[in-house]
């Protein structure tokens, strides 16, 4: 594949669902949770220097019995949240058995840890996002600090203190406020007309709105305040003639407040949305990406690629996948001109031509 | 249709023109989540969104006889004013529709939007007038006595729902049912802006229009043909009273999409799109994570999903009760 670096990922490595990038010390690190139950890490190194990329397998741990949905990482701890319905605490390299840290009734899909509120926060299938104290050794896994139920399964979740949006059944975006985590700081019905997939809504770094992407090929620009909604704005993206993609995850460069797309095309997009503009196209991969990230500065952007499980059991169509193999995590060092910003965000700008018009 | 689109279709908000009245009105709602109501810039009593109007096509027959009867009456007026005698006594509309109507009899369907204003309107004037308006004219077969009490002149006021004043019309085609211009990629199942009641159907009161016309009766064609310019539809004037307006045509925009998640084969307008994972209730990795619990209940030895993860060295069978 063109100029990524691609981990080596032994023979029957599990799909990837979840991926990030983590900082120990110097040295940088990616993660990911994988369907065959496992959580693997690998060490990473040419983020930030003009060296090539190369990695090497760090750790591998299979810390829960069913697949591993998600996970957060905090210090050499990881928490591990899995369809057996746990939260598990593990300390990377340790043998210990992991310690079941909150539980909820279905799988939990998504948890990330809050540095501002040592807290870490949970959603489930179950209809209800949890915050759990991790701060004491006692367990409690039955009694989360707050629990707060949706009228659906929780789909997607994103977190920028102290903002935090999730995205439940039927198209509802929630906003919070985490300084008054009880309570709906506003409530959106999603701006597209289809449902969001798991990393598919990432609030802006400077918190002024949010990007949500939906499974027929489109993305919303969304921003939160009343008197920036004329600036919203939706595209459609991952789209192949007349087949309609899904749009997996979305992230945001940490410096730039460009993003990038991964679709169910198999391909990863770089967008400037202040200029309202795609960076950058890749080809097509060997299978659907579910899930891309950048890592703390932005130096890199790496990618899974494996079966998203859109066909069902029937595996992945408009692929030649059966000659390659089936789980592959890339790293790609974006160029200078593919990630950096043309646009100045509007909200910045009152000079600029606003699309309110009076 | 520059000054119509830039004009009455353009969406307030973002400036963006539309394709038609209630393509705007659609896309306002949905964008930026207003309702319209009125189509802006229009004049008093013109302002509807409900006819689907493309430069001189798609007029309503009563506007159309309005304009009729206005102009015969100014240039009435104006014969007045220049000290000669009326060329012709005003006529109510019925007169005038049943004047055009035996014109048109002898129309043909190939006859084209350009040539039909040409060809009807000496005709109308060559028509015998009967002596006293309305009440006495030669009605066709079975055809009820009108039940019209105004004066001829001026033309009625619009107090009752229906008729319109006589007037001869300059817009193009009365008899016409105009097609509606093919958007791009619309599926071509569009209905026309108005339909007649079906046969049979008694004229609403104060209809003044007959209820048939015997042989002339056709109904329109469906639109399901792929030819933009439907035939010539005949008994245009006995669409249902204008209390109920004919359902409006809704072309798709470009940004309406269903709204239904969990809706199988999503149609945006050309027949093969579609997407690639469909279901907006259940995510894809609920399913999956639904084969995957089902998969590790059973046995070890039985053969498994292609994607059930290898399960570390026990063979003890999960217990979905102790894990939850």
């Amino acid at each position: 594949m063109t100029d990524s670096h691609m981990l080596p990922l032994a023979g029957d490595v599990g799909d990837v669902s979840y991926m990030e990038f983590k900082t120990f010390g110097d040295k940088e690190y990616l993660i990911s949770s994988h369907w065959d139950c496992k959580i693997r890490g690998w060490e990473v190194e040419g983020g930030s220097s003009s060296r090539d990329v190369t990695s090497s397998f760090s750790f591998e741990a299979q810390t829960h019995k069913k697949p591993i949905l998600s996970f957060a990482a905090k210090g050499d701890c990881i928490y591990t949240s899995s369809c057996d319905n746990t939260i598990k605490l593990w300390n990377i390299g340790s043998s210990i058995e992991p310690q079941i840290v909150g539980k909820h009734s279905k799988p939990v899909n998504h948890i990330r840890f809050i540095e501002e509120c040592q807290c870490l926060l949970s959603t489930s299938w179950d209809a209800s996002l949890c915050y759990w104290d991790v701060r004491t050794n006692f367990s409690n896994e039955n009694n989360p600090l707050l629990k707060i139920k949706f009228q659906g399964s929780i789909q997607a979740v994103d977190v920028q203190y102290p903002l935090m949006i999730c995205a439940s059944a039927e198209r509802q975006l929630s906003v919070f406020d985490l300084r008054k985590p009880n309570v709906v700081f506003k409530k959106i019905q999603s701006p597209l007309k289809h449902a969001t997939n798991s990393h598919a809504l990432k609030l802006f770094p400077d918190r002024h709105g949010f990007i949500v992407g939906s499974i027929e090929g489109r993305c919303g620009v969304h921003h939160i305040l009343d008197e920036e909604s004329g600036y919203n704005f939706a595209f459609k993206c991952h789209r192949e003639q007349n087949k309609i993609y899904n749009v997996h995850s979305i992230d945001f460069h940490p410096q730039y407040s460009t993003f990038a797309t991964t679709g169910g095309d198999g391909k990863f997009h770089f967008w400037d949305k202040d200029s309202k503009q795609r960076l950058r196209i890749f080809p097509k991969l060997d299978n659907t990406i579910p899930i891309g990230k950048f890592n703390r500065d932005g130096s890199l952007f790496a990618y899974a690629v494996c079966y998203d499980w859109s066909r069902g059991s029937e595996g992945p169509t408009n692929f030649d996948t059966h000659l390659k193999p089936s789980v592959q995590i890339g790293i790609h060092k974006p160029a200078f001109t593919e990630i950096k910003n043309r646009g100045v965000p509007p909200y910045e700008n009152k000079n600029s031509k606003s699309r309110i018009v009076e | 249709m520059q000054h119509q689109k830039a004009r009455h279709f353009k969406c307030i908000h973002c400036n963006r023109k539309l394709g038609s009245a209630s393509g705007m009105a659609t896309h306002v709602l949905q964008v930026h989540k207003e309702v319209v109501l009125k189509i802006p810039g229009a004049k008093q009593g013109r302002c509807s969104i409900e006819f689907e109007i493309f430069g001189m096509e798609g007029i309503p027959q009563e506007y159309i006889l309005q304009r009729q009867a206005a102009l015969e009456l100014q240039m009435n007026q104006e014969a007045q004013q220049n000290g000669e005698a009326p060329t012709k006594k005003l006529r109510s509309a019925e007169e005038i529709i049943t004047a055009n109507l035996q014109n048109s009899q002898s129309l043909n369907s190939a006859s084209s939007s350009t040539t039909g204003p040409i060809f009807a309107l000496p005709t109308i004037y060559n028509q015998p007038i009967s002596a006293a308006p309305m009440l006495t004219k030669p009605p066709p077969p079975n055809q009820p006595p009108p039940p019209i009490t105004q004066p001829p002149p001026p033309p009625p006021p619009p107090t009752q729902p229906p008729p319109p004043p006589p007037a001869p019309t300059t817009a193009p085609y009365p008899y016409f049912m105009p097609p509606p211009p093919v958007m791009g990629g619309h599926p071509p199942g569009m209905l026309p802006p108005f339909m007649p009641s079906p046969l049979g159907m008694p004229p609403p009161p104060g209809m003044i229009f007959p209820p048939q016309f015997g042989g002339l009766m056709i109904p329109p064609p469906p639109f399901a043909n792929s030819s933009p310019v439907p035939p010539m539809i005949q008994p245009i004037i006995t669409r249902s009273n204008s209390t109920s307006p004919p359902p409006p045509v809704v072309p798709m925009s470009t940004n309406v999409t269903s709204p239904t998640a969990g809706v199988a084969s999503f149609d945006k307008g050309e027949p093969e799109t579609k997407l690639i994972f469909e279901d907006g209730d259940v995510s894809m990795e609920e399913k999956r994570a639904d084969l995957l619990m089902y998969a590790l209940q059973t046995t070890s030895s039985e053969p498994v999903a292609p994607d059930v993860p290898p399960v570390e060295e026990q063979s003890v069978p999960i217990d979905l009760n102790n894990e939850c």
